[in-house]
């Protein structure tokens, strides 16, 4: 029974993993950048869900939409105002990395700065606990999962249907190739960091929903958990990501079925690395970033 | 108030030599990871924890932090360096997380968050070493030999493959050098370095605890080695210097510690976003930068 447990655990972490995947992906299978100020999105995302939700006295929905616009918008300034401007001084990958980082580190602090170290819940409406036995499932655990079913189909919906996300996709393997069809790969990129962007309120809000609060330096590890979510799936395949994410949660809910809880994650992360080592494209990839840093 | 100013250049030393190891990396290799305070605080938590259970001193301790600061550098290395620079930065966050979460979360090893207290200060030629003064003539000294090294080092055939290696790999390869097992060469001596600088610094507070190493020590360090200047040494070092000094000036500030520390965590970001515009080559900015 521990173990139907932890899956249940496991499925719900794994439902924020994917959008966190995905969100990843989006951005870095198209640019390549190391955006480590998706965190600091991340943060300022869901802070712009509890300002909206608490001082707006906005319905929680309503909330979430505004936070996902400002993610989206500052998705859009990170590469219009921080990544455009240095690749035109000549920096490199490198320099933008920190750059990155440094952007940050400024965004956390300034909210432990505007909203205090310690972090916030809401308190939103949701189905009451349901009981199998010794099985229990949680209001946020039902929401969750089903919420981000939608929000990742109608995402593979646009990745796969619409003109944009195959325009989107094909930068991934051939940037030329779309210049040469007269393709805005500029515009393109900046839909991809928009998109990628957006989908971060909505892990942020169903983290609210199931009664994890949110505190000033949690973006960092949501970076983390995108990223490896990402290389888990394949670089060059968004949509792994999505999969892979949900592996994720699974196996680190079900790592502590073994194990004692402390080793969790690590035991995960020294999974999917070991797996990345035999097989460096992912479980969905096909080839390797041709770029390095 | 000389105290003071002696406690804050023994930081220096230690920051600095953290600084020094990682442009090894970063610099002359061009490898990118973001570890190295996760690898510091291994050097730190390897002496504590031999010093209060086994009865080592700085010295014993100090090897043995060396030795553990390698080995997790290769763990990293191996699986992520065949393949490529993203998989390593990859490998390498996780591992800053992985490492934190177990300073933090192994209460019977490592004291968990309240930390371990009443590490022994180092004794040398039979006495301890106990004030500031003193502190800062061993951390000098100790610095500077391996600050020497790590010049000897890159002056040597084999910094100028790393070099080779950071401006077009093919090269390196196509002339049969093995580059893979020279990157984590370079990666085993720079995580040495660090978890040494670790030692120095659980032996200079006596009390090691997890947040001094999370990830925002990563990127301290990272952002004393690009405000100094990749791929110079000296740079980073006087980096470390100026990211060590310039937020003490804060203290004077009438403003309590809970305002102070997210203050100085922005000051830190403004001055390494500002120098990625103005000058992405840092303060020391030779050629040796990395175009």
């Amino acid at each position: 029974m521990l173990f139907v447990q932890l899956l249940v655990n496991g499925i719900f972490a794994g439902s924020l993993y994917a959008l966190l995947g995905l969100s990843f992906a989006t951005i870095f299978a198209t640019t390549k950048i190391w955006h480590f100020a998706h965190g600091a999105v991340y943060t300022l995302g869901a802070y712009a869900i509890l300002a909206a939700s608490l001082h707006g006295k906005l319905p929680f929905a309503l909330a979430a939409a505004v936070g996902v616009a400002a993610a989206a918008v500052l998705g859009v300034l990170s590469l219009t105002a921080l990544y455009r401007p240095l690749q035109r001084r000549g920096a490199s990958s490198l320099v933008m990395v920190m750059a990155s980082l440094g952007v940050m580190v400024i965004a956390d602090n300034l909210i432990v700065l505007g909203f205090g170290p310690t972090g916030y819940s809401i308190d939103v409406s949701v189905p009451a606990t349901l009981s199998f036995g010794p099985v229990l499932l949680t209001g946020g655990q039902m929401v969750a999962p089903v919420t981000a079913a939608i929000v990742v189909a109608l995402y593979l919906w646009f990745l796969f249907r619409s003109i944009h996300g195959r325009r989107m996709r094909a930068l991934i393997d051939n940037e030329e190739l779309l210049l040469l069809n007269g393709v805005d790969t500029g515009r393109l990129k900046m839909l991809a960091f928009a998109m990628g962007s957006a989908l971060l309120p909505c892990a942020a809000a169903l983290s609210i929903v199931s009664g994890s609060g949110i505190s000033p330096y949690f973006g960092i590890q949501a970076v983390l958990t995108g990223a490896m979510a990402m290389f888990f799936g394949g670089v060059d395949s968004i949509e792994g990501a999505a999969v892979a994410g949900l592996a994720l949660g699974v196996m680190e809910s079900l790592a502590a079925y073994v194990l004692p809880t402390e080793w969790q994650t690590a035991v995960t992360y020294a999974a999917v690395l070991l797996f990345l080592m035999v097989r460096p494209t992912g479980l969905f990839g096909r080839s390797l970033p041709k770029t390095t840093l | 108030m000389t105290t003071y100013i002696v406690g804050v250049l023994v930081v220096v030393m230690i920051f600095g030599l953290l600084a020094v190891s990682l442009d090894l990396l970063i610099g002359y290799t061009g490898l990118f990871t973001i570890v190295h305070g996760a690898l510091f605080g291994m050097g730190a938590y390897t002496s504590a924890i031999l010093a209060k259970s086994l009865g080592f001193g700085f010295w014993g301790g100090g090897l043995a932090a060396l030795a553990a600061g390698a080995l997790i550098s290769l763990l990293i290395a191996i699986p992520s360096l065949r393949v490529s620079g993203h998989y390593l930065v990859l490998a390498s966050f996780g591992v800053q997380e992985v490492l934190h979460a177990l300073y933090l979360n192994l209460d019977s090893v490592t004291g968990g968050p309240a930390g371990m207290r009443g590490i022994p200060r180092p004794r040398i030629f039979g006495s301890e070493i106990a004030s500031n003064t003193a502190y800062l003539a061993l951390y000098s000294v100790l610095a500077a030999v391996f600050i020497f090294f790590l010049v000897a080092l890159v002056r040597s055939p084999f910094g100028l493959l790393l070099k080779a290696i950071r401006e077009d790999e093919l090269v390196p390869q196509a002339l049969g050098k093995p580059v893979v097992a020279l990157k984590i060469k370079a990666f085993m001596v720079s995580g040495a370095t660090a978890g040494f600088a670790g030692a120095m610094y659980a032996h200079y507070i006596t009390f090691v605890s997890p947040e001094t190493f999370d990830v925002h020590a990563s990127i301290l360090i990272l952002s004393m080695v690009l405000i100094g200047g990749m791929g110079t040494l000296w740079g980073p070092f006087l980096g470390a210097a100026v990211l060590t000094v310039l937020p003490e000036a804060l203290r004077f500030l009438p403003l309590d510690s809970t305002t102070l520390g997210p203050l100085r965590q922005v000051v830190y970001g403004v001055v390494l976003v500002v120098f990625c515009f103005v000058r992405p080559r840092g303060l020391a900015g030779g050629r040796g930068g990395i175009e």
